[in-house]
């Protein structure tokens, strides 16, 4: 084989050049493997999600409930609220073990310029909801931990802001008192703070700037109805026996206005927003590779042009037009080839910070500890260079390979 | 006996615009087995179109173009590239070898496009022939002038072509290194190598034993070595 080792020697002799194009590559195929992992890793830690939810369905309000579902399952601000009256309504159910209301607000994190979740739970059914939490520290509880505004800090939030058991922390005109650390789960759990349901309701309240929430009638008297207990949704856990489908049909006859969402709804819910994310940024990785690919034709159209009387040389010497266009394929595809690992490994290095991109473009995935390196990914993405090297290569190998030995020569 | 190369009635035509050049005009001549002809001529005599026609680098708009007996003019690319390979070796003013490769793999060139095993050996007797057997990893960059045409000459002679076309091989070279290149042509004609060489330099004509003077794309004379003049002016 002739013309790998004299492609590999022509890319060596333009360094630069090659590894600049390379670097288009890189960028490109490090885009690609990003969105294929992070997609790949949040697949898989549905699944393994939906394995440790203590829950087995959320109720929600009708409108969106899918949405709203899946906002609360992988953390979002919902705008629609229940009353958290409706919770004694749902515990007559003979089916069911548990209905524990759940509400989320948002804070203003000034110094981050975002908002921070809190999540408020009944904290005597916090374990049931979610049996893999291991704190460090106590959940807020009790009228001391209202009076108190105590709070329980999930991982990431901890290691961001330093904080220790018995700090305060200020969000807004709040100032929580941190009783309890979540030990890291890898998951969005990590990202959010956490505090009794009525501590949230408060803050719920006044972020929305009313004193109280319109909410939809659970009771159906009249088509709205204000509260100042409102709740994002109630988890329900059923008894060992109990039949979903009769549960949900005796819940939906009886009270009005509400939507029974599973977690497997929830998941798909959440896997349709990630698809169309996926779909967004393979869209934008595709016209980095279109972008690359116009750099490799210009680059490899300089080097067929630069090294036309070599060509003309080795026609003379009986190469075969076949010889000089595999050999500029083949340079072509050390390009790509050398741009695709250097991707690889950047998307690796860079894990961090993708993820802290994706974070914040797709805030309903939970996107750290995504990025991972995966041999079936990197496979499918160093394939993808070698056929984007052979496509860029055809046009500037078809001109190296009709180059005439006699007009090359003349060229001196 | 079969001449190596023979030449009938070979014109060549460029078109430039509604212009025609005749490059050359009405050429016959044989070359015969061992010979060491010279071709002289001023700049765009025809002297390089003819080296290029007989070493199916280009095709004649007219007439006919043997190598070993067999018409070449006529042959498609694949078979053409074959006769190159394995029937001519090139010499070129300008060198050519490739940057990237040492000395021996350029030496080798020849050998890896025609699809042969390559003897490490084989590759260092052919630069030891060109006196550069203790250069052969160095990469072009490391040679002299002298040095890189004596690496085209060894890769010219790597697939044991039957006859070698030097295009002004010393024409970039200073004197010390154009008479060690010509001495080492006569001496591969001494084995019974053709040499069809391209020159300006008359002193090297006169030493050859045909000189073919072209002027206008015409033959103009011959001279020396009577018995090989078989073509006519």
């Amino acid at each position: 084989m002739v013309t790998p080792k004299l492609a590999y020697k022509n890319f060596l002799r333009q360094k630069r050049r090659n590894l600049f194009t390379a670097a288009g590559i890189a960028v490109s195929i490090a885009l690609l493997f990003s969105t294929l992992s992070i997609t790949k890793g949040f697949e898989k830690r549905m699944g393994t999600e939906l394995q440790r939810t203590g829950i087995d369905f959320l109720i929600v309000p009708v409108s969106c409930a899918h949405e709203v579902a899946s906002l609360l399952f992988y953390g979002k601000f919902t705008p629609t609220f229940l009353d958290q009256a409706i919770v004694e309504e749902i515990k007559r159910s003979p089916g069911i073990e548990i209905a524990s209301p759940i509400i989320v607000a948002q804070m203003p994190d000034p110094k981050k310029n975002r908002k921070t979740l809190i999540y408020g739970y009944e904290s005597e059914y916090i374990k049931k909801i979610k049996p893999d939490w291991r704190i460090k520290g106590e959940m807020p509880a009790g009228w001391d931990a209202l009076r108190l505004n105590k709070i329980l800090v999930g991982s990431d939030i901890a290691k961001e802001k330093g904080l220790k058991i018995g700090d305060s922390i200020s969000y807004g005109s709040w100032t929580f008192l941190v009783s309890g650390i979540l030990e890291r789960t890898f998951s969005k759990d990590d990202a959010f703070i956490y505090a009794e349901i009525r501590t949230v309701q408060e803050v719920a309240i006044k972020t929305t700037g009313l004193r109280v929430i319109e909410v939809d009638d659970p009771t159906c008297v009249l088509k709205h109805r204000i509260t100042d207990d409102p709740i994002s949704a109630v988890a329900v856990k059923l008894k060992g026996a109990a039949s979903f489908m009769e549960v949900k049909s005796d819940l939906t006859k009886r009270i009005p206005n509400i939507k029974t969402v599973t977690v497997s709804d929830a998941v798909k819910s959440v896997s349709a927003i990630a698809a169309s994310a996926k779909t967004l940024s393979l869209s934008i990785v595709i016209v980095a590779l279109m972008v690359g690919a116009a750099g490799i034709i210009n680059s490899m159209l300089i080097t067929v042009n630069e090294q036309t009387q070599e060509i003309g040389m080795m026609r003379a010497i009986g190469a075969l037009k076949s010889d000089i266009f595999k050999m500029t394929i083949y340079e072509s595809l050390i390009i790509t080839g050398t741009g695709a690992i250097a991707g690889i490994i950047l998307a690796i290095v860079g894990a961090s910070l993708i993820e802290e991109i994706i974070g914040r473009l797709i805030p309903s995935v939970y996107s750290k500890g995504l990025l991972a390196f995966d041999i079936e990914l990197a496979a499918v993405c160093f394939l993808m260079s070698l056929i984007l090297g052979i496509c860029a290569g055809l046009y500037p190998a078809c001109k190296a390979s009709k180059v005439s030995p006699v007009e090359a020569i003349k060229r001196l | 006996m079969l001449p190596v190369i023979a030449l009938e009635g070979v014109e060549k035509i460029y078109r430039r615009g509604s212009e025609e050049i005749h490059a050359l005009k009405d050429v016959n001549i044989t070359f015969q087995e061992g010979e060491f002809i010279s071709i002289v001529g001023q700049s765009g005599s025809g002297k390089t179109t003819l080296l290029n026609i007989m070493g199916c680098l280009d095709r004649p708009t007219r007439g006919t173009v043997k190598i070993d007996g067999i018409e070449v003019s006529t042959m498609n690319e694949k078979e053409i590239s074959r006769i190159r390979r394995e029937k001519i070796g090139f010499i070129f003013q300008q060198f050519y070898l490739i940057p990237g490769l040492t000395a021996a793999e350029n030496v080798a060139l020849p050998l890896k496009f025609s699809r042969k095993p390559i003897d490490k050996k084989y590759i260092l007797s052919l630069l030891d022939t060109v006196g550069l057997d203790m250069r052969a990893k160095h990469t072009p960059d490391q040679l002299s002038g002298g040095e890189m045409q004596r690496v085209a000459i060894a890769r010219a002679i790597a697939n044991h072509p039957h006859v070698i076309l030097a295009d002004e091989p010393t024409g970039t070279l200073d004197t010390k290194n154009s008479m060690i290149i010509f001495e080492l042509l006569k001496s591969l004609n001494s084995r019974g190598l053709t040499i069809i060489l391209v020159t300006h330099n008359v002193a090297f004509a006169e030493k050859t034993g045909r000189v073919i003077s072209i002027s206008d794309g015409q033959m103009n004379s011959t001279r020396l070595d009577s018995k090989h003049i078989t073509g006519s002016i």
